[in-house]
């Protein structure tokens, strides 16, 4: 690694820095909940910055899609109806989000590039500066080092931070990044040598602490992409899901979303919101007809999205960065490591 | 008012009785999303798919943000002034006419308001006519838990009872319409359980997503008491840990002997207080439990205390600082059609009473009909006052579980409009009618609670955890000692089978949780769970495959169904998993089937093409 890209600043100075990116920027961070919860917040302190903590349950991919977003306003202009985009435009840093999440976020941004380009999101984007702290330990569900998510990154990160002892270390990723060292310069200097070497020290150890087993999103993807998995298994699967969506909302990966216009100031305000393919009706056709009827069915789509060839050579990247929340949210059995066990073995036992 | 300016707060969801627990979002300001708790002792981490839309009711659904009268033909605003004060009028008029009034709470609302609802109608308009939707059954269910214990009358049964005792079961006796649909969290400690080994039995109507993953699934009409494979009874007996859950359906009667079958069993094997062992009665609504134990009871007075209790009449008359009125009253379903006035907090009758759309004719034919909600209703649309209050999103207050937990709902944005915190309408309603406020703030209200409910007392004061509440023989006994509910003749008639009507046609107790205003006005809910009034307007009928077979009809197709008592036409759907020789009228379409059933749950039919 080139040693210009990377400063350190003394851990004791970090408030400072913090208070001066918060007066250019909102700044997203984890933060003590009422219910005894880490949760993604904007502070107005930076006392509130949870340093040592665990992932917050909810994904930042709410900072760029929140769960009802309003992206026009239409209003009644004489006998016409005149739409105006509600341009949301302000700056803010997702501050100490982890390597899963940077990786979900740029999976994110690839999708809202393709084709049709996603204003909204990319104007969100386009004013977010990504600043991760590396995960010096595995988490408990998680399985970064399957998806190359984690749990240090080499890219993809506008800043990333390892902890060194009583300094942090602050690896810079893009221009965007590198600006925000500008808000309070004399707080940093570079790297020496000595604290890279220790800050792939700290990734090998926490890639080693992820233990011996192999990946296997790579034959459940064989399996899955060729044909071999038995409707059956999905059928079975299904009987032990109940349908929550609450793996498809919080998965750092997923976008699905729907339409809905609400009344407001004699018009209307168009929003997005959440929606989930895990949801009955979410393919109901205006016939009648349902292509996901089967509960099975819609598991099935799900790890299909997830998993297999063509959605990894359309995205260029696998639909998951091991972040573990699915197994945390799911009100049955039917997270993505076990889903991906039945897949390879091609059995299911609950 | 609000709790905290963060972006999230943490409150209790408004559906089902589970009591999981979920942070409200907000971006600036306004709410715009639910997130699991991770650290929630109910829920940790996990929603069911009605908790993820737990913000959008409010966000999207018609809100009443003012007060209405109807001065003619048209409902118009008013002031709140005006409001309570023809409310006021109107019903000191019916009442001194010698006309009933009724009150209907709701296991929608919080204890703050059941409590203050029980003491409008006891206490401000002293009449005994106090009830809400669904209460009969779950009031059956836990009338029939064995009260016999060592301890004494006044100490609480000690089932432990939580979701986390039954992942841990060994056996697993359920009594569902469908366990998955109607109590999601139940259901995961259920799969959790059978994933470990557990063996389930699942009673029940139709062959369920539980009934599938079951050891044995004995099928079970509602009002008959299912025979206990001997199997089943060795496996419970010999299981160190084992639970029963029971989620009620209808026939209040039938309903109590079932829970006194179960309990009995459960004295018998040792298993009835044992640590690890669970018997659980689990009602409908957030709050139906509640509201049940805050006195919105027709029989009962809060604390589930018999109405003849001096000391509780004591306790109330100083909490209320007046006098009560302590006669025993109608119930929800007499009321209607049986009350010249009827005052309705937060309640969409027509899709929670028996009596279904049935219910609407009723309610026009009312001389005054004051309504108090977050959302327009058809029940508010029929109103001749309505009074806009907070919703559960909006106000703070607590539920009482299934389980007992008693936990505080917290604000996340203020009311609407001119829409207030309904225990502060209630006040305002009450002190109108003559019965001044002695409450200025919601800890008044809680600590009045406290005092006449002691078990309460406890709770509402342990802090932000909350406490818990368990119910003891006394109360056991006197909810046993009222009927639960409008007397219907579900005796199931065990004699000879007529072989002119060879078929069954029963009453499906599960409710349409899609006529209910959280459901029907969350564009996301209502899409995957449309009611099925709505999407079969012409009503319909369910039978097997094989039966439809033998009649030689298909999914859609017409019927006639014939009882003794009379007979209706209507499209048959199709189900794969009941028993043939059995029709199921789904609980949306109990009206359209009255003229077969009449009161009953259960009646012997004939059935041929129309």
């Amino acid at each position: 690694m080139n040693i210009d890209e990377a400063v350190t600043i003394a851990k004791t100075d970090l408030r400072m820095w913090v208070a001066r990116l918060g007066e250019r920027s909102r700044l997203i961070a984890p933060t003590a909940a009422d219910g005894g919860d880490v949760v993604f917040s904007a502070i107005a302190d930076p006392e509130e910055v949870l340093w040592e903590c665990d992932n917050p349950l909810q994904p930042p991919k709410q900072f760029l899609l929140p769960q009802t977003d309003p992206l026009i306003r239409i209003r009644r202009n004489g006998r016409s109806l005149r739409p105006e985009t509600i341009a949301d435009e302000r700056r803010q840093i997702l501050f100490t989000i982890r390597s899963c999440d940077v990786k979900g976020l740029r999976y994110l941004e690839g999708v809202h590039a393709r084709d049709l380009p996603d204003g909204s999101f990319q104007r969100r984007m386009d004013r977010t500066v990504l600043v991760s702290l590396a995960c010096t330990r595995p988490c408990p569900q998680g399985f970064c080092v399957c998806c190359d998510a984690g749990p240090f990154l080499r890219s993809g990160f506008d800043l990333q931070l390892t902890p060194l002892g009583d300094r942090m270390l602050v690896e810079i990723g893009s221009v965007k990044g590198r600006e925000l060292l500008d808000v309070a310069p004399s707080l940093f200097r570079r790297a020496t040598a000595g604290e890279l070497e220790h800050r792939e020290a700290l990734e090998a150890t926490a890639r080693r602490g992820f233990g011996e087993e192999t990946c296997h999103f790579g034959s459940a993807m064989r399996r899955i992409s060729t044909g071999r998995v038995e409707a059956t298994l999905w059928e079975r699967m299904g009987d032990w899901c109940l349908g929550c969506g609450g793996c498809t909302l919080i998965c750092p990966t997923c976008y699905c979303f729907s339409i809905k216009d609400k009344p407001a100031d004699g018009g209307w305000t168009r929003c997005r919101m959440w929606d989930s393919c895990q949801y009955p009706a979410f393919t109901l056709e205006a016939s009648g007809h349902n292509p996901r009827h089967a509960k099975g069915d819609r598991v099935r789509r799900r790890f299909y999205h997830k998993v297999s060839a063509q959605y990894y050579q359309r995205d260029g990247d696998v639909g998951c960065v091991g972040c573990g929340r699915c197994v945390k949210v799911c009100l049955g059995t039917t997270d993505m490591p076990a889903v991906v066990a039945a897949i390879r073995k091609g059995e299911w036992h609950g | 008012m609000m709790s905290d300016a963060r972006d999230s707060v943490l409150t209790v969801c408004p559906f089902c009785s589970c009591g999981c627990g979920l942070y409200l979002q907000r971006a600036d300001g306004a709410i715009n999303g639910v997130m699991p708790s991770e650290h929630h002792p109910v829920s940790f981490g996990r929603l069911c798919g009605r908790g993820w839309a737990a913000h959008e009711a409010p966000l999207w659904g018609r809100r009443l943000d003012r007060p209405m009268i109807r001065r003619t033909s048209r409902l118009e605003p008013a002031t709140w002034e005006e409001a309570l004060s023809m409310a006021a009028r109107r019903l000191h008029e019916i009442g001194a006419g010698g006309r009933p009034i009724g009150v209907v709470g709701s296991g929608r609302a919080t204890n703050e308001e059941n409590f203050l609802a029980a003491r409008l109608a006891r206490g401000a308009l002293r009449t005994p006519h106090v009830d809400s939707c669904l209460r009969a059954p779950y009031q059956a269910l836990l009338a029939g838990l064995d009260g016999r214990r060592a301890g004494g009358d006044d100490v609480p049964l000690d089932w432990t009872n939580t979701f986390g005792d039954i992942a841990r079961a060994e056996v697993i006796l359920l009594v569902e319409d469908d366990l998955a649909n109607t109590h999601p969290r139940a259901a995961f400690a259920i799969l959790q359980a059978v994933r470990t080994g557990a063996r389930l039995v699942t009673f029940g109507l139709a062959r369920t997503q539980l009934a599938r993953l079951a050891w044995i699934h004995v099928p079970t009409i509602p009002g008959e008491l299912p025979e206990l494979p001997a199997e089943v009874r060795s496996a419970y007996a010999e299981a160190s840990r084992a639970a029963i859950l029971l989620a009620p359906g209808e026939a209040p009667a039938a309903l109590g002997r079932l829970s006194a079958a179960f309990a009995a069993l459960a004295a018998e094997t040792g298993h009835a207080g044992r640590s690890g062992s669970v018997l659980l009665a689990l009602p409908v609504r957030a709050n139906a439990r509640g509201a049940l134990e805050m006195g919105v009871t027709p029989a009962l007075l809060p604390g589930l205390a018999a109405l003849d209790d001096a000391a509780a009449r004591r306790r109330l008359g100083e909490s209320w600082h007046g006098d009560v009125m302590t006669a025993p009253g109608l119930d929800v379903d007499q009321m209607i059609g049986g009350v010249g006035a009827l005052v309705v907090f937060a309640e969409e009758l027509p899709a929670a009473l028996v009596s279904g759309t049935a219910a609407r004719a009723a309610l026009e034919r009312l001389e005054f009909l004051v309504v108090l909600d977050a959302f327009a209703t058809e029940t508010s649309s029929l109103a001749h006052v309505v009074l806009p209050i907070a919703s559960t999103l909006e106000t703070p207050g607590t539920f009482t579980s299934a389980e007992g937990r008693v936990q505080s709902l917290r604000p996340a944005t203020a009311p609407v409009g001119e829409a207030r915190p309904g225990w502060r309408a209630l006040l305002d309603l009450a002190a109108a009618i003559g019965l001044p406020p002695t409450f200025d703030s919601l800890d008044d209200v809680q600590r009045a609670i406290g005092r006449a409910v002691p078990s309460y007392a406890t709770a509402l004061g342990a802090g932000r955890g909350g406490g818990s509440v368990a119910l003891t023989p006394a109360q056991v006994t006197a909810l046993g000692a009222t009927p639960p509910g409008t007397p219907t003749t579900d005796e199931t008639t065990p004699g000879a089978a007529d072989p002119s009507y060879p078929l069954r046609l029963v009453r499906s107790g599960a409710f349409e949780w899609g006529d209910d205003p959280l459901v029907d006005l969350s564009p996301t809910l209502r899409r995957d769970r449309a009611s099925l009034r709505k999407r079969y307007p012409d009503g319909l009928v369910e039978l097997s495959a094989s039966d439809a077979q033998r009649l030689g009809v298909r999914d859609g197709w017409r019927v006639k169904v014939a009882s003794p008592i009379g007979a209706a036409v209507l499209p048959i759907a199709v189900r794969h998993d009941i028993e043939p020789g059995l029709l199921v009228v789904p609980f949306g379409f109990r009206d359209r089937l009255e003229p077969v059933l009449g009161r009953e749950v259960l009646v012997a039919v004939r059935v041929e093409r129309a």
